[in-house]
């Protein structure tokens, strides 16, 4: 039947002919495809641990109001906590992103930070940079996809710091889970 | 009798078959055209290049926005020039620079901190890039901007049209390393020699001619009679060639904010002068209580006058050779002096 379709030259339906381009179109765009992905995609680099370092670092040491802050002096103290910010979380969250900014959409980093204190055993509240994306992206690092360009890589560090509170500097502890996707 | 099918008639069949070969045609020269770039890419193996600078690139960003106070980086690579380098958008672009229509561009990520101003400058046909960060602004370009590296002095009037009435105590204070005392002493001898004022001093420094070395009880009097006290040091630290200026934070705010000024305008003077740029690796004020460091550094500036503690680069940086040239010194001196000057001018 199909040979009499194809020697059928006044059909009127679709022609072979036509038939034959959409597949090469399909050919074309295949290869295409493949090409963009062996230039783009595969790229057998992994920078995470560094990347998470530099994060690290960047939420350690920039004077982004969790750290306490000598205005006069221009001097920060990394490692002595801001704890009327760090329960301020819309404020901090805010100078957190705008001290580390990738972009309105920033799908390259989030980071979780939970503080403790030690002295009365009481977690607080978690702050987050990058919340939305952070949220979605620990389901699956939890679950283990942290390989190939769909997966995500994640970091937790404990920091030993000093809360400053109204009654003084009391000791704490800052979990930080850093989460970057793989590119 | 009516056609059936998708297509009525031949020439409609035949205007489509066109359409097809053109978008065809579109379709196979962006593929050869791509797949053309990649053996490009790799036949002048640059592939690698590409992905490795434009990550490196974008982790030195982020690297540098942390650390406290003025930075100058100067980024160096065998074979950057090959590319152009763009800064857009919180990405880090790079692409051949010769044959750009050859050449895929590689992007990657950084992050940038929305308290400073970002200012960059395209990169091309150098092997080097220079990254600047001030107290405001976070700079990239490949020519060295001086004035970004200026310190940001505080607003404070120090104007005093008889300044060089006052009485200068300039004390030169070295340990017993010969080097250090050749420098020291050099710097604060040429010092001494540009204030005009015969009543200005200097001590702890062995006479040329008369081979004296002033007691310690004289030496006290002079900082009681003394205006202004500028001692000169070298500091003694692993790392870097700096300049500190280390001023007291005892004392009202008013002569606390005008210590800073003296100390901050001095680093900025020696930041102006091109050599000495290069020479020192960077420079900040250190607004220290002088009860709670080393002792004899307390002993200068605790006091309620203008006193400051000039550490002139750093005894264990291969830089430090450079200040035995007889020229720098001289440099070094005009600077400190200058920058007394635009004090109180």
């Amino acid at each position: 039947m199909i040979k009499k379709f194809l020697k059928n030259k006044k059909a009127d339906f679709i022609s072979f002919n036509v038939l034959m381009h959409i597949l090469e179109i399909m050919f074309i765009i295949t290869v295409a495809v493949f090409v963009f992905f062996i230039v783009h995609v595969d790229k057998k680099i992994n920078t995470f641990p560094i990347e998470s370092e530099i994060l690290l670092n960047r939420i350690l040491y920039n004077n982004n109001g969790l750290w306490l802050y000598d205005e006069e002096l221009d001097r920060l103290y990394p490692g002595i906590l801001e704890f009327e910010n760090f329960n301020n979380k819309e404020k901090i969250e805010q100078s957190l992103s705008r001290s580390i900014y990738y972009g309105n959409q920033n799908t390259r980093a989030a980071a979780e930070l939970i503080l403790e204190d030690i002295n009365e055993v009481k977690e607080f509240d978690p702050i987050y940079y990058n919340e939305e994306k952070y949220k979605e992206w620990v389901e699956w690092y939890k679950a283990g996809v942290t390989e190939g360009s769909g997966g995500r890589k994640g970091k937790t560090r404990k920091f030993y710091v000093l809360i400053k509170k109204e009654e003084g500097l009391v000791p704490g502890t800052l979990d930080i889970t850093i989460l970057i996707p793989n590119r | 009798m009516k056609k059936r099918g998708i297509f009525l008639n031949k020439k409609a069949q035949g205007d489509i078959e066109s359409y097809f070969i053109i978008i065809k045609l579109i379709l196979a020269i962006a593929a050869i055209a791509a797949m053309s770039a990649y053996v490009y890419s790799v036949a002048s193996d640059t592939f690698f290049h590409k992905l490795y600078f434009s990550r490196d690139i974008a982790f030195m960003v982020n690297t540098l926005y942390p650390p406290p106070g003025n930075i100058y980086q100067q980024y160096e690579r065998k074979g950057l020039d090959k590319f152009e380098i763009d800064f857009n958008e919180q990405k880090v672009q790079i692409k051949e620079e010769d044959i750009k229509k050859k050449g895929l561009s590689f992007n990657y990520f950084y992050a940038t901190d929305l308290n400073y101003i970002f200012e960059k400058y395209a990169i091309k046909n150098s092997n080097k890039m220079d990254f600047q960060k001030s107290s405001d602004i976070f700079e990239i370009s490949n020519e060295l901007n001086k004035k970004l590296r200026l310190l940001k002095c505080p607003d404070i009037n120090s104007n005093d049209l008889e300044w060089k009435q006052k009485f200068f105590l300039i004390d030169p204070d070295y340990s017993y390393n010969e080097k250090e005392k050749l420098i020291v002493g050099s710097i604060g001898f040429s010092l001494y020699n540009k204030f005009e004022n015969k009543g200005t001093t200097i001590i702890n420094i062995e006479n040329i001619n008369e081979q004296i070395r002033k007691s310690n009880r004289e030496i006290e009097e002079l900082m009681e009679k003394s205006d202004v006290t500028i001692s000169i040091r070298i500091g003694d630290y692993p790392n870097n060639n700096n300049v500190k200026v280390y001023t007291s934070s005892i004392g009202d705010e008013n002569l606390v904010k005008k210590r800073k000024k003296l100390g901050c305008l001095i680093i900025n003077e020696l930041f102006y002068d091109k050599d000495l740029n290069n020479i020192f690796t960077g420079g900040n004020v250190v607004n220290v209580n002088p009860k709670h460091i080393k002792k004899d550094y307390g002993e200068v500036l605790n006091n309620d006058k203008i006193s400051i503690i000039i550490e002139i680069g750093n005894i264990q940086s291969d830089k430090i050779k450079n200040l035995e040239n007889i020229g720098t010194i001289t440099k070094i001196a005009n600077s400190i002096y200058n920058g007394v000057k635009k004090y109180y001018d």
